[in-house]
């Protein structure tokens, strides 16, 4: 491509962006299947391409029901020679979330277990925020993966929901470090008198027994 | 001139970065999942949100080998005293399971790398701490399984100590080291 093509202006750095976050979702696509994609894609028709662009909009609303959000990914689907059920697992919620890549992380997979189970009961949000006694955005968060839920909450979830918690988080164990971890890092912590102790003890300064040095930093 | 061809590099961690984690893991024992989970989920992310310094770790031809993180909470003397404390912490630290104990040069060992770099940062934060907000923190502390005994022996190793008598959450030992002057 020539380099004329390419401003540097904000609108440029958007677009290609956008490309990179193409390229990260379909690099997860099976070869033949990505094949297909990108030949769908060049062959695109002004018409299907409007296609596209409104059924992303709507998948992309947040106040879109469940049911039209379904349709939506079928369509597309279509018009890009892309299954179903590949466009669902490896597309829809890199497009509906800013192309964030969690991919494979157990969080993942709760919030897609928690929105199955959710959009088999029929349950909305607001439903499911009252039954366990938190807010809806609180829920939003979590099916958007902005927010890990702790064990306590993934148990009432699944209370709620009439599931075991493992069905919602097979590792439950690793959500138990986590909370440990975060329950570490919290501000207002009231130490032991063994912690405490051990910290008002400055006499015993035990110092790094290797050199502390700050690697080169590099651009991510 | 030319790098040691095991040096690391440190990238800020940012969100965009994440998605370079595609087939990141710290293994599979039961106190190592939760680190790449950390790493790869939304906790990194809520960590950073409370002042959290988190880096991934390179090597020259661009290959994670690790992250690290930093950080400060503020602990309370247990009652009657209830006064605040300034905490340098690791939160989280870890290695990918195919980096483990290598290179075999002790010198150029990437845990000891990763580690002396958290260890310099914490010193910073020490040293820098403007005096407005309290007592300049003299400790930095991190949380280890108990089972974890790789883990226990090479802290050990770089210097820390098992703080005696305290178990945390989930069978978790903690451990500190001096950053104060």
């Amino acid at each position: 491509m020539s380099a004329t093509l390419l401003r540097d202006d904000a609108e440029t750095i958007a677009r290609l962006d956008s490309v990179v976050c193409l390229l990260e979702w379909t690099r997860s696509l099976p070869p033949s299947t990505r094949t297909r994609f990108f030949a769908a894609l060049a062959e695109c028709s002004d018409a299907a391409q409007q296609v596209v662009v409104s059924q992303i909009g709507v998948i992309k609303n947040p106040h879109t029901a469940a049911a039209e959000r379904q349709r939506a990914l079928t369509t597309i689907g279509d018009t890009l020679s892309l299954r179903l059920d590949e466009v669902e697992e490896r597309g829809a919620s890199s497009m509906a979330h800013g192309c964030q890549q969690k991919a494979g992380t157990q969080e993942e997979a709760f919030a897609h277990r928690l929105r199955q189970l959710m959009e088999a009961r029929r349950i909305s949000q607001q439903e499911i925020a009252d039954r366990i006694g938190c807010s809806q955005p609180a829920i939003s968060q979590m099916l958007n993966r902005h927010c890990r839920p702790q064990k306590r909450t993934i148990v009432k979830l699944a209370e709620a929901l009439n599931v075991h918690a493992r069905d919602l988080w097979p590792d439950i164990e690793a959500v138990e470090m986590l909370d440990a971890v975060g329950s570490f890092q919290q501000d207002d912590y009231v130490m032991s008198d063994a912690e405490a102790h051990a910290l008002r003890d400055t006499t015993r300064r035990n110092r790094p027994k290797i050199q502390p040095q700050s690697l080169p930093p590099r651009r991510g | 001139m030319t790098d040691h061809p095991h040096q690391l590099y440190a990238v800020l961690f940012t969100e965009a970065a994440q998605t370079r984690l595609g087939g990141f893991t710290c293994g599979d024992e039961p106190w190592s999942r939760h680190v790449t989970e950390w790493i790869r989920g939304s906790d990194v992310h809520h960590s950073m949100r409370r002042g959290t310094r988190v880096w991934l770790f390179e090597t020259a031809g661009h290959e994670i080998v690790g992250f690290g993180s930093v950080g400060t909470s503020i602990w309370r003397w247990p009652p009657p005293d209830g006064a605040s404390a300034t905490i340098v912490l690791i939160p989280m630290l870890g290695i990918d399971a195919r980096f483990r104990g290598q290179p075999s040069d002790p010198d150029w060992r990437y845990s000891c790398q990763i580690m002396k770099h958290l260890l310099s940062e914490g010193q910073c934060i020490a040293r820098e701490w403007p005096g407005d907000r309290g007592p300049a923190p003299h400790w930095l502390v991190l949380m280890v399984h108990r089972d974890n005994v790789r883990a226990i022996r090479f802290y050990e190793r770089c210097g820390f100590e098992l703080i005696p008598g305290v178990v945390r959450r989930k069978d978790h030992l903690v451990m500190k080291v001096w950053i104060g002057g």
